[in-house]
């Protein structure tokens, strides 16, 4: 009863999976719904616990990392009753296309929901061919 | 539809039509059913009136087949114990013999009657006398409103309105009383439990000392199964002096949150907030979940939820319960 309560401990704690060899981070993987917009994509993201300084939104090349760390969800000095959520660090990496304007990327957190608006690239937008009529 | 029930609502009329359909078996003396048949005979060469045929009853007028009013006044005079219609004026009960039939088959249901599906006029009485007792007041009352003639088990399921548009249409008996959906078996009603029968019935696993974690959906128990995983995790601690629960629901809509107590278990219901509706966006991924959630979580220790607070943060719910009374000792004497 009492290794089950330290392995909930630490479980809570985000420090060990189970089963995980040691020196593992536990990260999660945050749920994520996507609109698509007439001039932007919009991206949602389920992030519980996570501050708006322990976010980071980073581009590398046509890559958006999102990398947040959570408040732990132990309480400190409390005994666990009952664990089935973990405050585990977010990580989540999403390939953009060229469709996207990547210089104008914008994030914002709010309540635990991580937005990020993609706004499309003008050049994805196509260009309109006009077509001459022949002449003989 | 809707005509039928409001026709329904006038026993009268319902036993008036009653009447003059099944003249020849009220009538009794051989010689007036010989004179009905010949009538009867030349009766379907008179012109009727377009919309009694449509729904295809065959309803004989009284006055159209006995050829005058005086005719049907008389003949109406001498059936007995059926409905006191002499002391009205013939023409009146033939007008509205013409205005209602169009009103029954507005909904193109098929009506029949009591004693043409039962066979004999005995039968279709003590039909009517064990419907009758079925549904007393309503009988006395009388009101033509659908709603306030249903009695109070069918008004305090909400579905039973829905029940009612999915019987078959078809035949419906003309002298059933207007709160028949109540006769209906009670079967079809729990299908769609009430949330709290839901939430009774799960809290009824708990055992004393053992936490129990039930996830009950707010408004279909058969979508439980596909749902579950959308329901808040929750973490429970225990400091000493207090319960604190956490629950993982980011983006919630505070407005809709409802944290409540039976004093035994706790119930955290809420509204996740769907996205802001942009113009002519198209969901092109989805795992996140808007939909309503209940949960009820049973605590190992007697808390005292009046003086709980709850906080939220960072899309982590927090509610924090003060422990109550602890075990005390009953001296046996």
């Amino acid at each position: 009863m009492k290794a089950r309560r330290s392995q909930l401990a630490k479980v809570a704690d985000g420090r060990a999976p189970i089963g995980a060899p040691a020196g593992c981070r536990l990260f999660r993987m945050p749920s994520m719904d996507m609109y698509e917009g007439e001039a932007e994509y919009r991206l949602f993201l389920d992030m519980s616990g996570v501050t708006q300084e322990e976010v980071a939104v980073t581009l590398e090349g046509h890559t958006i990392r999102i990398e947040a760390r959570a408040v732990p969800s132990l309480v400190p000095g409390c005994r666990p009753l009952h664990v089935e959520f973990a405050a585990a660090d977010y990580l989540r990496e999403i390939a953009i296309g060229r469709g996207v304007d990547s210089e104008k990327i914008q994030a914002r957190l709010n309540d635990g929901v991580l937005e990020l608006l993609l706004p499309k690239s003008k050049a994805a937008a196509g260009k309109k061919i006009a077509v001459a009529g022949g002449v003989r | 539809m809707a005509g039928g029930v409001e026709e329904r609502g006038r026993p009268d009329s319902v036993a008036e039509a009653i009447e003059q359909t099944f003249i020849k078996l009220d009538a009794g003396g051989a010689a007036e059913q010989k004179r009905d048949s010949q009538i009867s005979q030349k009766a379907p060469a008179r012109p009727e009136p377009r919309e009694r045929r449509r729904g295809g009853t065959t309803r004989l007028d009284l006055a159209e087949v006995l050829g005058s009013n005086e005719a049907a006044a008389r003949m109406r005079s001498r059936i007995a114990g059926v409905e006191p219609d002499h002391q009205r004026p013939a023409p009146s009960s033939e007008t509205s013999a013409r205005r209602t039939p169009r009103e029954r088959r507005k909904g193109g249901t098929t009506r029949l009657d009591l004693e043409e599906v039962l066979g004999s006029r005995e039968a279709a009485a003590q039909m009517r006398n064990r419907i009758a007792s079925l549904q007393p007041a309503s009988q006395l009352k009388g009101s033509t409103s659908d709603r306030s003639q249903r009695s109070p088990a069918a008004e305090s399921t909400a579905t039973s309105r829905a029940h009612v548009g999915r019987r078959p249409k078809g035949v419906e008996l003309e002298s059933t009383p207007p709160d028949s959906e109540a006769a209906l078996p009670p079967a079809a009603d729990t299908s769609r439990a009430p949330l709290t029968a839901a939430l009774s019935e799960a809290a009824s696993g708990a055992r004393a000392g053992q936490v129990v974690l039930t996830r009950v959906d707010m408004q279909d128990r058969t979508k439980l199964a596909s749902m579950s995983a959308r329901y808040p995790e929750v973490n429970i601690f225990d400091s000493g002096t207090e319960i604190i629960i956490l629950a993982d629901v980011p983006g919630l809509d505070l407005k809709t949150l409802a944290v409540t107590s039976d004093g035994h278990g706790l119930t955290i219901a809420g509204h996740r907030r769907a996205e802001p509706r942009m113009e002519g966006a198209v969901c092109r991924w989805r795992e996140r979940s808007s939909a309503p959630f209940v949960r009820t979580l049973r605590l190992p220790e007697t808390v005292e939820f009046t003086r709980a607070s709850a906080t939220y943060r960072n899309g982590i719910l927090e509610i924090r319960a003060p422990k109550g009374q602890p075990v005390f000792k009953i001296t046996v004497q």
